[in-house]
């Protein structure tokens, strides 16, 4: 095995960024050196909704080495147990940091005799953390003639304004954790994926796209879209891309302090 | 394979029909009995996710009523301890249930539990897989 510190990461789930897996490797490498005296010599870091898990490689101790030849398994992972004990405030609130979400739970075990060890952190659910945000989006979207959604990470609604939920066909409350795809029409599904993962590359992205609604009524929208108008939020806001020119001749352009 | 599965296990394990088998509901179901025969009360909600190497299920719930008073008692870690020596009791089913189910060998096991916060894991490292 190559004893380099290798922060892997396996890309998110539906074209996360990259980066942020990245970050927490090296931050658990960080912490472990600092804690344990003697970092992993891999880190590999999986997102998956509300789950990051954290599988690390090497780096048990020569002590360690010895009281697992000697049979003593159990003791090393009690003690690799206390030691993330110890760590789990740093490591939380590093995750914390970089993924901008809260830890609901952290976990932590230890395999002496592959020398592999696991670090899970569960994190709040999405709707609890877009609480923080929704007043600002209520003051800015709410009211609009234009559509307003927001997205989670995983292309799920998480919140839309009045003119959304009409033209979709849905309460709000039923249009919230179902995905885009749930309101695009069949042709279009299999591009979704790619343009999600240029979107969340570029931070931002305008053009026309068709939505279909809840009725099976299709419209055709221009947009723009901004990722992380919140941390792990993605506004988009829309309006029918035939009232484009006219409306703007006649004085009734976007009041959107996002304009489409 | 790389996906994820939530089911709900409140009203017990699902049963599949064949044109609903999923390797991750199976992996889930699994995890759930084996839960329910090592620790006599099964997770209320189960969750696996393959991505890479990495199996991983996340159990929520189905912590006894004594572990439970134990952890809100404040001996959260007498709780853990308890978990942990069981489950080496249950690794080797868990390892042949998964193997079976994705086809792979599985490298390591880990398990650890929060009874405090009502969630545990099941992490399965699988080998490298060359094909």
């Amino acid at each position: 095995m190559d004893d380099r510190p290798a922060a892997d990461a396996s890309p998110g789930e539906h074209g996360t960024s990259r980066e942020l897996p990245l970050e927490i490797s090296d931050a658990v490498i960080r912490l472990h050196k600092q804690y344990v005296g003697r970092g992993p010599t891999r880190v590999r870091t999986y997102l998956n909704d509300d789950l990051v898990t954290c599988v690390l490689e090497g780096g048990f101790t020569q002590g360690e080495r010895n009281l697992q030849a000697h049979g003593e398994h159990a003791l090393i992972v009690e003690n690799r147990r206390l030691l993330q004990g110890a760590a789990k405030d740093a490591l939380v609130a590093a995750v914390e940091a970089i993924l901008g979400r809260r830890v609901r739970a952290f976990m932590s075990a230890a395999d002496p005799r592959q020398e592999m060890q696991v670090e899970a952190f569960v994190l709040a659910p999405r709707d609890e953390e877009w609480r923080r945000f929704r007043d600002k989006f209520e003051a800015d979207f709410g009211s609009l003639t234009e559509l307003a959604l927001i997205v989670d990470d995983n292309r799920r609604y998480v919140d839309a304004n009045r003119a959304a939920c009409a033209t979709l066909g849905v309460e709000h409350a039923e249009l919230v954790g179902r995905r885009v795809e749930d309101f695009t029409p069949e042709g279009l599904r299999d591009q979704v994926p790619d343009m999600w993962s240029a979107f969340l590359r570029d931070g931002e992205q305008t053009g026309e796209y068709q939505l279909l609604s809840a009725g099976g009524d299709l419209h055709t929208l221009r947009y723009r879209a901004q990722a992380d108008w919140a941390r792990g939020f993605h506004l988009s806001v829309l309006a029918p891309a035939a009232e484009d020119s006219a409306d703007c001749a006649s004085g009734g352009c976007s009041t959107s302090p996002f304009q489409v | 394979m790389r996906d994820d599965t939530a089911v709900d296990m409140s009203d017990g394990p699902q049963l599949e029909t064949p044109a609903h088998r999923s390797p991750l509901l199976e992996i889930s179901n699994a995890m759930v009995g084996i839960h329910k025969r090592t620790f006599g009360r099964g997770p209320t909600k189960a969750r696996t996710s393959v991505t890479g190497d990495l199996v991983v299920c996340l159990l929520e719930g189905g912590f006894t009523r004594a572990e439970e008073t134990l952890a809100h008692s404040g001996h959260v870690d007498s709780v853990v301890q308890t978990r942990l020596r069981l489950h080496a009791l249950a690794e080797e089913e868990m390892i042949a249930t998964v193997e079976q189910i994705v086809g792979r060998t599985v490298r390591s096991v880990m398990s650890a539990s929060r009874p405090d916060q009502d969630v545990q894991i099941e992490a399965f490292v699988l080998e490298a897989d060359h094909g």
